[in-house]
């Protein structure tokens, strides 16, 4: 409904139509605003933003996690050694590159990746230092997934949200795409009050964390105050009176932790702004001037407040990884780009003196012509999912480098535990999360089901159970 | 037989849904925020602030997507169309307003007796609610009338930050938000 239309409509003497159902009655929103019914929020999941609210924001994350996710299908077994289920593959003419050649692997970080070849690794090699590099390590998981889709539920972001702290500021976490897990791929658990926040903007952040707004500007602090007050009392009385219908429960909940959370942000918050800290702007090479919407300084931004705990989990993107154009330019500075940023990350983790944890992530894949590293085309079998663990204290000790396994065909072996599920690929990142911490044992209770036969909890894990 | 069933399954959906909560989302907040205060969406005032905080209003309307981003931004969408809605009022002779139809733009706080706060509160709440204020909720907004203006100067400014913060308040209030 346009202006004239809202006036003519309020001309006839109607009530101000203020529910979804009144909107839609009379045309002031389209069907597409149509209500969906309430899904059951997980319980377990209710409670830990409760936690979150009643300890006042609560402790640093214990593990800070992020997800590099290349949107399109990148070629990570054209970075990271795939092998057979007990050597090398026959040929790997169809990966670009062979790992048999003289001096062809680098396996400083646990999975072997290609020395000559990987710009993954140039890019991680340029931009960590060698005393953080040190302390990373890396395991591969071969797996199938679908061709250039936002539809793999292999996002491992709100899984790790559900199993540890929220963010001290930003409860769920930052993405920079619009979707519910804040990147390309979906999210494996699909919990919208888990969805990270969108960020494309540092100035966003200060939304996120500042209550009020440059309307407010003639309000006093004390002023400001009685407002956020009587919002949270004014809050309490209504959450009463909503109890009874469905979704009341839940309302009560979330929206006594939303409204208290005003009052922490009155004066907003310091620290969030990346380009403020030294030593991660010397990182990512940005500075006060730098423009609050620069990529690379919006990615600094979601990778500090992860490690620093001030958010939960981030969740990164690189689009145009989609680079089977016949050549390997386009994928060369794309596998660059993205290791330049989980060098980053993991650089800036060690600077701050705090573990980090990520998952690197692809929609499917791509082959070669064969012999070449020129990306001829789409092929959902040469997926892989990298799971990183960075300790200060030390490099994680590693029980194996790879899950699953390719096949002659050089292609993910979709027989094997999780070769053909990109869901369970996620749970296996959330294990290898939980093992990182010493928590491994609580697994079940974060994904009740999963790998539940004999030793296949075991099967996924590439690290040792951390002795806390 | 077919037709019954469905009917009942309809009922049954119909039901569900007149009894289910949702928050209104992305799309409805601003219409409703729109329609109260009468100040398009397209209004230069209100609409750099829709932009700026879309991102974080709910995608669905599930009440699962209840946050404190959520409420950080309705709270500065909020002050923008109560911002403007002041200034339209301002201007108006008094029969004329949408709303603050016994509120002297001229005077400071010393005109909010019991009897123009309960008149405004009980405007307001028809406009934001759609009915008048319950005694919990009149309590507790007199309550924050009181101590937005207590200690304050005589300046007309402070009458209109009180109804800022009024407007704010009742635009924020989950009584306005959830559907």
């Amino acid at each position: 409904m346009n202006d004239n239309e809202t006036k003519g409509f309020l001309h006839k003497g109607h009530r101000f139509p203020v529910t979804r159902r009144e909107l839609l009655a009379h045309g002031f929103i389209g069907f597409s605003g149509m209500l969906a019914l309430p899904t059951l929020i997980g319980l377990s999941a209710r409670k830990a933003i409760a936690a979150g609210c009643a300890s006042g924001g609560g402790a640093a994350t214990a593990l800070p996690f992020m997800a590099f996710d290349m949107a399109g299908g990148a070629s990570l077994p054209g970075n990271f050694l795939a092998l057979g289920p007990k050597d090398l593959l026959k040929d790997y003419n169809l990966l670009g590159w062979n790992p048999r050649e003289a001096g062809a692997l680098n396996s400083d970080f646990g999975v072997p990746m290609s020395a000559k070849h990987s710009k993954l690794l140039e890019g991680l090699l340029a931009s960590a230092s060698a005393e953080a590099r040190k302390n990373l390590r890396m395991g591969a998981i071969c797996h199938a997934a679908a061709d250039d889709t936002s539809s793999n539920r292999m996002n491992a972001a709100s899984l790790i949200l559900k199993a540890s702290q929220p963010g001290q500021y930003i409860g769920n976490g930052l993405g920079t795409i619009k979707s519910n897990s804040g990147g390309n791929s979906d999210t494996a658990l699909n919990d919208v009050a888990l969805k990270p926040a969108y960020i494309q903007d540092i100035v966003d952040l200060s939304t996120a964390t500042k209550f009020g707004g440059a309307a407010y500007a003639s309000l006093s602090p004390k002023q400001l105050k009685a407002m956020a007050d009587n919002a949270v009392r004014l809050g309490a009385i209504q959450a009463e009176e909503l109890k009874g219908f469905t979704g009341g429960d839940v309302l009560e909940d979330l929206s006594k932790c939303a409204y208290q959370k005003s009052l922490e942000f009155l004066n907003g918050v310091a620290g969030l702004d990346p380009r403020a800290e030294a030593q991660v702007a010397q990182v990512y090479a940005i500075n006060a001037q730098t423009n609050s919407k620069d990529g690379n300084a919006v990615a600094a931004a979601i990778a500090m407040n992860a490690i620093k705990g001030f958010s939960g989990p981030g969740v990164w993107t690189l689009g145009g990884c989609d680079y089977h154009d016949g050549k390997h330019e386009v994928g060369d500075a794309k596998d660059r780009e993205m290791g330049v940023q989980i060098g980053r990350a993991v650089e800036t983790a060690h600077r701050l003196k705090r573990p980090f944890f990520f998952q690197l992530l692809t929609d499917g894949g791509c082959s070669a012509v064969p012999g070449s590293r020129n990306w001829s085309g789409d092929s959902g079998d040469k997926c892989m999912t990298i799971v990183g663990c960075y300790k200060p204290t030390g490099a994680p000790e590693m029980v194996r480098t790879q899950v699953g396994s390719y096949t002659p065909g050089q292609g993910a072996d979709k027989s094997t535990l999780i070769g053909s599920s990109p869901t369970l690929v996620a749970y296996a990142v959330l294990a290898n999360y939980l093992a990182c911490v010493g928590m491994i044992d609580r697994f079940p209770e974060f994904a009740p089901g999963i790998f539940a036969g004999k030793g296949e909890l075991d099967s996924v894990l590439f690290f040792k159970n951390a002795v806390a | 037989m077919k037709k019954t069933i469905a009917s009942v399954v309809l009922l049954c959906a119909g039901y569900a849904q007149a009894t289910s909560l949702g928050l209104k989302n992305f799309r409805e907040y601003p219409a409703a925020l729109s329609l109260v205060t009468r100040i398009p969406q397209s209004h230069p005032a209100v609409a750099p602030a829709i932009k700026k905080v879309s991102a974080q209003l709910p995608l669905k309307g599930l009440v699962e997507e209840m946050s404190s981003p959520f409420m950080l931004s309705i709270t500065e969408l909020s002050g923008a169309y109560c911002n403007q809605l002041i200034l339209n009022e301002t201007p108006k002779p008094n029969a004329e307003r949408v709303m603050f139809r016994n509120i002297d733009f001229t005077t400071g706080v010393k005109q909010f007796t019991p009897a123009v706060r309960t008149a405004l509160l009980n405007e307001m709440a028809e406009s934001f609610w759609g009915h008048a204020p319950n005694e919990d909720e009149a309590a507790t907004m007199q309550k924050a009338i009181d101590e937005t203006i207590s200690g304050v100067s005589t300046s007309a400014t402070e009458t209109v930050n009180v109804l800022k913060s009024l407007c704010s308040n009742f635009a924020t209030s989950l009584e306005f938000i959830v559907d």
